[in-house]
């Protein structure tokens, strides 16, 4: 049993958002990233249930196998051996079954024509990792008190680059 | 003498009385003519009637007598009537048929006397004797009288009628005159004139028509167009007056088939009288004149022509008169002498004064003009014309004798041309030419000059120095012998394309020297185009440029060699280049991962671990934290510069006024934090790689609000115009657009100017002012990838500006 401390409305929503069973995928072959993502994910919340995958022919896989129960949302390293995530991206977008599932692009650079490019192709949000942990944990924070369902799923081109 | 005699006697004298009146009647006298027509009315009628016939008539010659008598008076009655019809002739020519009865009669009478005298006595009557005797005295003289009358008649009309003949002959030969005379000539008779006769001359010239189609017509049928002429009332007025009339060059307009022709006639009418006065014809006389007059005319309209041609005359024209005095000027003539002459009083020459040549005064009688005159001679010269306004104008005369038929000296006539201004032009040539040839022989180039046809007629003082040959050689041998045999075809070819097309003549060519040795020369030739083909000349000129050909084709084949090199070094020097862009990228992109990951666990120890952390630990970790931070911030800024350099770039049309406002907007917050204000003038549309210039205007304005001055308002300006980048490139003409940027800043000492753009170098330690020193290395790059220049100047705590020069519009 949980108690809470009611601070503001704000935190009341956020702990009604996160109290619903999360399922979200994190596809990168960083271990070292998804150590990080795996402890400021568990320190956001409990119940939110992580896959992760090494590269995107698991990513791929496990959404074959998996699916349904559909994601709530994907994060995708876009630099990975095997298949990038520019492929899955792709991938995800065309195949009807997945095309609503929300990606988050979750990569090291944010050059301007990458992010167009990832834009164009239906992502919905776009981290540049973060140097800082408190960052990090604030950036996956946003993301999950994000309602896909508005504005298709994707927000206009200058709030898609998430500021940290 | 007896009664019979007697009665016989009065009988014959009765006859004769009566032939003597019929004469006289026939002759125009004014008589009774009763006794003449009527044989009963007449005297020996009466004789007969009265006794003869009674006494008598027992003799048959007596009865036959008063037969013949009767016939007389019949034949006599119609000569009366022939004559009161007009035919005068005709009827006196019968007289000598009355003779012939008359004579008839006498002899009837005669022998009736005879026979009565010899059948009778004769009774003694003496006092009717003596009366008788008395009258047949006075009788017998009358009779003499009558018959020398009556002889007299007889001679008058035998005269008559020779005369007749003789007029016969006339006309006959008349008309023969009249038909074959070359004059054209006609007779119109009667009232009508009726065309009685028409010479050839008249009828084939002058009417055109053939002489059976006029011949007995009336003149005016034939030629009506001749009412309205003056013809025919002359000829009314010759019928009317009886006087002649003659006209010279009357126009007369004639009718025929070949239509209206008109004529110059010289004409005579002439009447024919007939014997009794009246006028019967007219004798038409014609000399056509037409040619004559026509000619004449066309001679005096010549000559009218010719009077105007001369007073029109461009060239000055005079003449004189037997004395000597001017009697003809023209036009052209008053204006070289600037005066009108006096005619009658201006002798030999019309102008103010004559001068020589050398300018020695001339007296009129000493003129050419007198000379030519007074030595029947023709003189051209030169001499000085005064005019009154004492200016001499230098003139040709030619003055020429002027003769009649015999060849005697009737005058003169004289031709000026006015020279002045040519001689004014000869003179200016001259002297230009001389100076031309004083230069031309002066320089060390070869001067040549060459007629339309390209002959070359002349070559400076140089080209006989250089070749040792004399102008006579090389006209005689040819220029060309002079041209290396190698060259001489082009040449050639050269010359004659630019003699042909008018254009410039541009030749490399060796020329041989006076021993043998061949040198390098470039010649040029232009065509002076003068006002007419034969002042057309070229004008050429050769240089040596033996040494500096010789020097230029070393240079070139190290030019080329060294070209050669450095397109290898250029190509080694792109492909390093890339090279070392390519690691740049790749290694500050890869450098990015690690260094974040580090911060990252830093952070989390931080978090974690804060409080354990000893007091020297602390400080530790936070060096490693900043190093790590610095570390990030270099690699990010080195992966920024990189990226300006990569290959490819897309240039679009941009408004920088609409970008830099972007950037403005980007910035917000640190223009914000500062309180900087910038103001910017309206900037240009260029081709620019839009995101280097986003990137160029943030790290500029980044600058001038880092490096602000502490405690004052940082203001930036930003300004644009065109120009020239004299800073840049003193030479270059150049236009530039110009965005200049100024703050009001530290700025910085002038002599790091260029270092301020170099990547790395800061003026001022990392303590004092964060920073890699990559910004403006950036900004540099990204001009120059626009083919630009970036300049910066400052000055020691008054500010900072840069310059950026982009090129124009081409």
């Amino acid at each position: 049993m949980l108690t809470f401390h009611l601070q503001n409305l704000e935190t009341l929503y956020f702990y009604i958002m996160i109290s619903s069973n999360k399922i979200i995928f994190l596809a990168d072959d960083d271990v070292d990233d998804c150590t990080l993502f795996e402890d400021a994910l568990r320190e956001i919340s409990s119940t939110t249930h992580l896959t992760t995958a090494n590269d995107g022919i698991e990513l791929m896989e496990i959404l074959e196998n998996r699916v349904p129960p559909k994601p709530d949302v994907i994060f995708l390293d876009l630099n990975m051996p095997r298949k990038n995530g520019f492929e899955c991206l792709e991938e995800i977008k065309q195949t009807s079954r997945f095309s609503n599932i929300p990606v988050v692009i979750f990569s090291t650079s944010s050059q301007k024509e990458t992010v167009n490019e990832v834009y164009k192709k239906g992502a919905n949000y776009y981290i540049c990792k973060p140097g800082s942990f408190a960052k990090l944990k604030s950036a996956i924070q946003q993301i999950l008190t994000v309602d896909f369902n508005e504005n298709d799923g994707q927000p206009p081109r200058e709030k898609f680059l998430l500021s940290l | 003498m007896d009664f019979f005699d007697l009665d016989f006697e009065q009988a014959k004298a009765r006859h004769i009385l009566f032939k003597t009146k019929l004469r006289s009647i026939l002759y125009g006298a004014d008589i009774d003519e009763a006794p003449v027509i009527s044989h009963r009315e007449c005297a020996l009628g009466k004789w007969i009637y009265g006794h003869a016939l009674e006494n008598y008539g027992h003799i048959p010659e007596m009865g036959e007598l008063e037969k013949v008598h009767a016939t007389i008076h019949t034949y006599a009655n119609e000569l009366v009537s022939i004559y009161k019809n007009g035919e005068v002739d005709k009827a006196r020519e019968g007289l000598s048929g009355m003779e012939l009865i008359s004579d008839n009669l006498a002899t009837l009478l005669s022998v009736t006397e005879m026979k009565i005298k010899a059948g009778k006595q004769y009774d003694q009557h003496e006092d009717v004797t003596d009366k008788l005797n008395v009258n047949y005295r006075e009788l017998l003289e009358l009779q003499t009288v009558i018959k020398d009358l009556d002889k007299r008649i007889k001679e008058q009309t035998l005269f008559t009628a020779k005369a007749r003949k003789k007029a016969t002959d006339n006309e006959k030969r008349f008309r023969n005159l009249v038909t074959q005379s070359p004059i054209a000539m006609t007779i119109l008779k009667g009232e009508d004139w009726i065309i009685d006769v028409a010479n050839e001359a008249m009828v084939k010239n002058i009417w055109r028509r053939k002489l059976s189609d006029v011949e007995g017509k009336k003149l005016m049928d034939i030629f009506p167009e001749l009412e309205g002429q003056q013809f025919p009332q002359l000829l009314r007025n010759v019928m009317i007056t009886g006087k002649r009339f003659s006209e010279s060059e009357a126009i007369a307009y004639v009718n025929s088939d070949d239509g209206i022709k008109k004529f110059y006639l010289d004409f005579e009418y002439a009447p024919f009288f007939e014997t009794d006065g009246t006028i019967s014809a007219i004798l038409v006389t014609v000399n056509d004149v037409t040619e004559k007059v026509e000619t004449r005319h066309k001679i005096e309209e010549a000559e009218k022509r010719y009077r105007h041609l001369i007073e029109t005359l461009p060239v000055a024209l005079f003449t004189i008169d037997k004395d000597g005095f001017i009697n003809l000027y023209n036009t052209a003539c008053e204006k070289l002498w600037g005066r009108k002459p006096e005619m009658g009083l201006d002798k030999w020459c019309g102008s103010e004064e004559l001068y020589r040549l050398d300018r020695t005064f001339m007296a009129p009688e000493e003129s050419p003009m007198a000379m030519a005159f007074k030595e029947n001679r023709s003189i051209e010269t030169e001499i000085y014309v005064k005019r009154p306004d004492g200016s001499l104008r230098h003139v040709i005369i030619h003055p020429q004798p002027m003769h009649d038929r015999n060849g005697n000296v009737t005058g003169a006539m004289n031709v000026l041309i006015d020279i002045t201004e040519r001689m004014e032009a000869e003179m200016a040539l001259r002297s230009s030419e001389e100076k031309f040839r004083l230069i031309a022989n002066f320089m060390p180039q070869f001067i040549w000059t060459a007629d339309a046809e390209g002959n070359l007629n002349y070559f400076s003082q140089s080209v006989f120095d250089y070749s040792g040959l004399s102008l006579g050689q090389i006209l005689r041998d040819g220029w060309l012998e002079i041209v290396h045999p190698d060259d001489r075809e082009e040449n050639v070819r050269l010359w004659t394309e630019s003699v042909t097309m008018g254009k410039d003549f541009h030749c490399e060519h060796r020329f041989r020297r006076y021993d043998g040795v061949f040198r390098w020369q470039l010649s040029r030739a232009v065509l002076q185009k003068g006002s007419s083909e034969n002042l057309q000349v070229w004008v050429g000129t050769s240089t040596d440029i033996h040494d500096r050909k010789l020097f230029t084709d070393e240079l070139e084949i190290k030019v080329q060699q060294r070209t050669k090199e450095l397109n290898l070094t250029n190509e080694d020097l792109l492909r390093s280049n890339s090279e070392l862009t390519q690691f740049a990228y790749v290694a500050s992109h890869d450098l990015q991962e690690p260094i974040r990951k580090i911060q990252t666990f830093i952070s989390r120890i931080e978090e974690m671990e804060n409080d354990n952390f000893s007091l020297k630990s602390r400080d530790y970790f936070n060096r490693i934290s900043a190093s790590s931070q610095r570390m990030q911030q270099l690699i990010s800024d080195l992966l920024s510069f990189s990226r300006a350099n990569a290959a490819q770039h897309h240039f679009e049309e941009t408004d920088l006024t609409v970008l830099l406002q972007n950037v403005k907007d980007q910035m917000k917050e640190s223009i914000e934090q500062k309180h900087a204000i910038i103001t910017s003038s309206r900037l240009p549309v260029l081709q620019v790689i839009t995101y280097q210039f986003e990137q160029l205007f943030t790290n500029l304005i980044s600058n001038s609000l880092k490096f602000s001055k502490p405690g004052l308002t940082p203001r930036i300006d930003i300004n644009y115009r065109i120009g020239k980048a004299k800073e840049i490139n003193p030479t270059s003409a150049e236009d530039y657009h110009i965005i200049s940027l100024a703050d009001n800043g530290i700025g910085f000492e002038s002599q790091f100017s260029d270092r301020i753009f170099q990547v790395f170098q800061r003026l001022h330690s990392k303590e004092t002012y964060e920073g890699t020193g990559i910004g403006l290395a950036i900004c540099k790059k990204i001009v120059e990838n626009h083919k630009g220049f970036i300049s910066a100047s400052g000055e020691l705590g008054k500010g900072a500006t840069f310059m950026i020069y982009l090129p124009g519009q081409k």
